[in-house]
C-alpha cells in the first residue's frame, strides 16, 4: 500500500457510530475557541476605554489648572518669575486640553501620562458627544482669549486686557466644562462598563452552550455504549442458546489445539468431562483415544492451519471421521462409544482486512447408534444373502438328496445329544466326547459339502473349530461343553428351517411337475439309487474349486450293490474322506501338474465292485503326487508325540499307518476341507467297525490308491453290523 | 491451459488419469512410474500441477515431493493414494502437497480435485 492510498484511506475512514460524538467535542472545542476569541477582543477594548476614561478624567484636571493658572498670572503680574511659570504651565495645560478634545472628537494620537502616545477613538455615545459639542463651544471662544493674551505677550505688548478677558471666561467657563468634562467621563465609564456586561453575558452563554454540548456527549455516548452492550448482550444471549440447543459437540481450537472458552452444553454429554475450556484438545484425545490416534489427528489440524492447503482435499484424511473412543464414567468403568469429529477452518480478518485462519470448529456427533445400525443392517445383509444362498442351493438340490440329508442331520444330531447328555466322569471320558462328537460333525461336513449346503459346512466348520479348541484345553470340564450345545441348538433350529423350506418346494414342485410332466420326467434307468451318488460329482468339483484344482471324477458301479440305509451311508462317509483327501492332499495344483509333466487336470477313479457274494471293494486311486513319507515324519517331529529316534527309525509302512491316526494332519493351514486329521480316523473305525480291511499303494509323484474291501449288507441280509469293536487296531 | 505431470506405478491408474484429464483444462506432460523417474521428467517438463502416488519402488512419494518441493515450493501437488494409513497422508502434505484424493476415484471427483486445488 502506497503512502497515499494510506491517506485517502484514513480520509475514506467510516466514522460510523463516532460521528456523532466527534462533531460534539468539535463543536465544543470551536465554542471555547469563539468565547476565548471574544474575550480577548473586548478585553483589548476595555483597555483602550480604559486609557479613554484617564484621558478625560485629565480633561477635567486640566480645565482646573488653567482656570488656576490663569488666576495667578493676574495675581502675579509683578513676580515676573512666577508669572513666567504660570504662563509656561497655560501654555502647556491648553496644548494638551486642545489635542485631547480633538482626539475625542476626531480620533489620533493624543500625548499619554507620561511620554507614550495614546490612541483615542472618536466618542460615539449621546452623552459623551453632547458634552464633547458643548465644551467645544465653551472651549473654542476660551482658546481664542489665551491664545490672544499668548500674543500680547510675545509681541511685549500689554496684556492686561486680554488677560482680563481670558480670566472672565475663565471664571465663567470653569465650572461648566469641569461638569462637561465630567460628562464625558461619565459616558466613556458607562461604555466600558456595558462592554464588561456583555462580556460577562458571553462568557456565560459560552459556558452554558459547552455544558449543554458537554451534556449531549455524555447522553450520545452512554446510549451509544448502552445500545452496543444490548446488541452484545442480545448476541451472547442467541450464541449461548444455540450452544444449548444445538445437538453436536461444538468447540473452536486455536493453532495451539487449545480448546476455546465456549462449547456446546451436548459436548459435555459425548465427552462425559466438564472441564473444556483451556485445555488442550490432543490430552482430551488422548484419554479417549490411542495414542497414535491422537498423533494423527494433531497432524491433520496442523494441515488445517496451513493456508497452502485445500481444506476441500484433505476431509479423507480425518482419523476420527468414525472413531471408538473409550469414555471414563463416573463409576469408574469406561463407556464405549463410536464419536464423529468433523472440522472445519474458522476466519477472522486481521489489520490489514485479509481474512486468515483463525480457530478450527470441532463438531463431535456421537454415532454409535448409527454404528451399531449399519451392523445390524450388515448383519441382516449377510442373512439373507446365507438365505438367499440356502434357497439357490436347495434349489439346486435334488429334493430326494435333500430329504434323506436332513433325515441324516437329525439323526447325527441326535448322536451327538446322546454323546453330550452322557455323564462323564473322568476326565478322559470328557476328553473322549470331544472326540466323538468332532468325528460327527466331520461327516456332516462331508455330507453338507457334498450337497454343496456352504452354511452347513460352514455351521460345522465353526463346531469343529470349538470342539478343536476344547481337545487342547490342558483342564476340560464338562461346562466347557456349554458353547457347543448353543452352536447345536443353532444348527438344529436351521436344519428345521430347511426341512419346512424342503416341504413347501417339494409341494411347489408337485404342482409344477404335474403342469409340465412330460417334459421333467428323467429317462428311467430303472434303478431308483442311480441319483443318491450324482452329487458326488458336484461335491469333487465343488472341493476341487475351493482348492484351486482341476479335478475330473470317474465312478463306476456306485449304484450295482443294494445296501442296508445305515450302511450305505456308512459308505458313503467312507467315500466322501477318500474323495476329500484325493482332492486336497493328492492331486496336485494345475501349475504344479504342469511342471511335472502331467495332464493339469487330475483323475480320481472311484470304483464299487462285489469280489463275492458277501465282500465288496471300494477303489479310490487318484494321480496325484502320491504319499510324502518325509512330510509325515517331519509332522510326526513336530507333534512331539514321540521321541526323535523312534521316528527316525519308523518304515514307510509305520508312516502310512500314521494317517489313520486321531489328530494327524501335513495339511499346513485348517481350512474347511483340511487339516485336523480327524478324517481319516474315521474311515479306520468304520473299516475296523465292520472288520474290513485297508490297503494303501502309493507312488511319490503319480498316484495314490486306497482299496478298502467290506463286508455286503443289505436290508435283508439281517444285518449283523457289530458294535462290540473287539479289533485292535 | 495447465501442464500436469502423473506420478503412479500402477500404468492402469495413469491411464485412468490421462483419461480423465482428456478435458480443456489440463494437459498431460508427462507421466512417471516413481519418483525418481518423476524428478527427471520434472525437469524436463516443468508441469504446473502434479499428482503422486504414495507407495512406490525406488523413490516413494514422500521423498519425491520433499525434493519437488525443494526445486518450486509453488508447485501445486495432489496426492492420490488408498486410504491405508491416514498417517502417511498426512505427512505428504506436511511435506508440501496440498491436497488429498483417496483411491479409488471417480473421474468427476478427479478433475473436482485438480480444478480445486489450482483454484486461487
Amino acid at each position: 500500500m502506497t503512502t497515499g492510498e494510506h491517506m485517502s484511506g484514513l480520509f475514506n475512514f467510516d466514522f460510523g457510530k463516532y460521528r456523532g460524538i466527534l462533531i460534539s467535542v468539535a463543536l465544543f472545542l470551536l465554542l471555547d475557541a469563539s468565547v476565548l476569541i471574544f474575550n480577548f477582543y473586548v478585553s483589548y477594548e476595555i483597555a483602550d476605554d480604559a486609557v479613554g476614561v484617564n484621558l478625560a478624567g485629565r480633561q477635567r484636571m486640566l480645565s482646573q489648572r488653567m482656570a488656576k493658572t490663569l488666576l495667578i498670572l493676574d495675581a502675579s503680574k509683578d513676580d515676573p518669575v512666577a508669572f513666567k511659570k504660570a504662563f509656561d504651565e497655560l501654555q502647556l495645560s491648553k496644548g494638551l486640553f486642545d489635542e485631547t478634545l480633538n482626539g475625542f472628537i476626531n480620533g489620533g494620537q493624543v500625548r499619554g501620562a507620561g511620554k507614550d502616545m495614546a490612541q483615542l477613538e472618536p466618542v460615539t455615545n449621546r452623552l459623551g458627544k453632547d458634552s464633547l459639542q458643548n465644551t467645544l463651544q465653551l472651549w473654542l471662544p476660551y482658546k481664542k482669549s489665551i491664545d490672544i493674551f499668548s500674543e500680547s505677550i510675545a509681541r511685549g505688548e500689554d496684556y492686561s486686557n486680554p488677560l482680563a478677558v481670558a480670566v472672565a471666561l475663565a471664571r465663567t467657563h470653569n465650572l461648566t466644562m469641569l461638569s462637561a468634562m465630567n460628562d464625558l467621563t461619565v459616558s466613556l465609564e458607562q461604555v466600558a462598563a456595558s462592554k464588561a456586561i456583555r462580556l460577562r453575558g458571553i462568557q456565560t452563554l459560552g459556558i452554558c452552550l459547552a455544558i449543554i454540548n458537554f451534556l449531549f456527549i455524555m447522553f450520545h455516548f452512554v446510549r451509544q455504549l448502552r445500545d452496543s452492550d444490548k446488541v452484545i448482550e442480545r448476541a451472547r444471549r442467541e450464541t449461548t442458546e444455540i450452544l444449548e440447543t444445538v445437538n453436536e459437540g461444538l468447540f473452536l481450537i486455536d493453532k495451539q489445539l487449545i480448546i476455546g472458552g465456549q462449547h456446546s452444553a451436548k459436548l459435555v454429554e459425548v465427552l462425559g468431562t466438564q472441564q473444556f475450556a483451556g485445555q488442550s484438545f490432543q490430552v482430551l484425545l488422548e484419554s479417549i483415544v490411542s495414542a497414535k490416534d491422537a498423533e494423527t489427528a494433531r497432524g491433520f489440524i496442523e494441515l488445517l492451519f496451513d493456508p497452502k492447503i485445500k481444506e476441500k482435499l484433505i476431509g479423507d484424511l480425518n482419523p476420527l471421521n468414525s472413531v471408538e473412543v473409550n469414555i471414563a464414567n463416573q463409576s469408574g468403568g469406561f463407556l464405549t462409544k463410536h464419536l464423529q469429529f468433523s472440522f472445519a477452518r474458522a476466519y477472522q480478518k486481521n489489520e490489514d482486512d485479509v481474512a486468515e485462519i483463525s480457530h478450527v470448529l470441532v463438531t463431535v456427533l456421537d454415532v454409535s447408534e448409527q454404528v451399531k445400525l449399519v451392523r445390524a443392517l450388515n448383519e441382516s445383509r449377510k442373512h439373507n444373502e446365507s438365505q438367499l444362498e440356502m434357497i439357490t442351493s436347495l434349489l439346486h438340490t435334488h429334493p430326494g438328496l435333500l430329504r434323506e440329508f436332513i433325515a441324516n442331520s437329525f439323526n447325527c444330531f441326535n448322536r451327538i445329544n446322546n454323546v453330550l447328555r452322557q455323564p462323564a466322569k473322568t476326565s478322559q471320558a470328557v476328553r473322549d466326547k470331544a472326540v466323538n462328537i468332532f468325528r460327527e460333525i466331520h461327516n456332516f461336513k462331508g455330507e453338507a459339502a457334498s450337497l454343496k449346503l456352504e452354511f452347513f459346512e460352514i455351521a460345522a466348520h465353526k463346531m469343529e473349530d470349538t470342539l478343536a479348541e476344547l481337545r487342547d484345553k490342558p483342564d476340560l470340564t464338562g461346562n466347557d461343553y456349554l458353547g457347543l450345545t448353543v452352536q447345536l441348538e443353532n444348527l438344529i433350529s436351521y436344519t428345521q428351517q430347511v426341512e419346512h423350506l424342503t416341504e413347501r418346494l417339494g409341494q411347489f414342485a408337485i404342482v409344477s411337475s404335474n403342469k409340465f410332466k412330460a417334459a421333467y420326467t428323467p429317462p428311467s434307468t430303472g434303478n431308483k439309487r442311480e441319483h443318491a451318488w450324482d452329487h458326488l460329482q458336484d461335491f469333487v468339483q465343488n472341493l476341487a474349486l475351493r482348492n484351486g484344482k482341476l479335478v475330473k471324477l470317474v465312478a463306476s458301479g456306485l449304484s450295482e450293490i443294494e445296501l442296508e440305509a445305515n450302511y450305505g451311508q456308512q459308505l458313503k462317509e467312507i467315500i466322501i474322506q477318500l474323495l476329500r483327501n484325493a482332492v486336497v492332499h493328492g492331486i496336485e495344483a494345475p501349475n504344479d501338474r504342469e511342471m511335472s509333466e502331467k495332464n493339469m487336470e487330475g483323475r480320481i477313479d472311484l470304483r464299487l465292485a462285489k469280489i463275492s457274494t458277501t465282500e465288496m471293494e471300494l477303489t479310490v486311486m487318484d494321480d496325484g503326487a502320491g504319499l510324502d513319507y518325509e512330510a509325515i515324519r517331519a509332522k510326526a517331529f513336530t507333534s512331539g508325540k514321540w521321541p526323535d529316534d523312534e521316528i527316525e527309525s519308523w518304515t514307510n509302512k509305520h508312516l502310512l499307518g500314521l494317517i489313520f491316526h486321531e489328530g494327524f494332519s501335513t495339511a499346513k493351514e485348517i481350512s474347511k476341507d483340511a487339516g485336523r486329521g480327524m478324517g481319516m480316523e474315521a474311515v479306520m473305525n468304520h473299516v475296523l467297525e465292520h472288520r474290513g480291511k485297508i490297503t494303501v499303494s502309493s507312488r511319490r509323484g503319480r498316484h495314490c490308491r486306497f482299496v478298502i474291501t467290506l463286508p455286503i449288507i443289505t436290508a435283508n441280509s439281517n444285518g449283523h453290523v457289530n458294535n462290540d469293536s473287539e479289533i485292535a487296531a | 491451459m495447465l501442464s500436469l505431470m502423473i506420478v503412479d506405478d500402477s500404468n492402469i491408474i495413469r491411464r485412468k488419469i490421462e483419461r480423465c484429464n482428456d478435458s480443456d483444462k489440463f494437459q498431460v506432460v508427462a507421466s512417471a512410474a516413481n519418483g525418481a523417474q518423476a524428478l527427471q521428467l520434472y525437469n524436463e517438463t516443468r508441469p504446473q500441477v502434479v499428482t503422486m502416488d504414495l507407495t512406490m519402488p525406488e523413490m516413494d512419494g514422500i521423498a519425491c515431493i520433499q525434493q519437488l518441493m525443494a526445486i518450486d515450493s509453488g508447485l501445486r501437488i495432489l496426492v492420490i493414494s488408498a486410504l491405508s494409513d491416514k498417517a502417511t497422508g498426512i505427512e505428504a502434505l506436511k511435506k508440501g502437497a496440498r491436497g488429498f484424493l483417496c483411491k479409488p476415484f471417480t473421474d468427476e471427483q478427479l478433475l473436482e480435485a485438480l480444478t480445486e486445488l489450482t483454484e486461487d
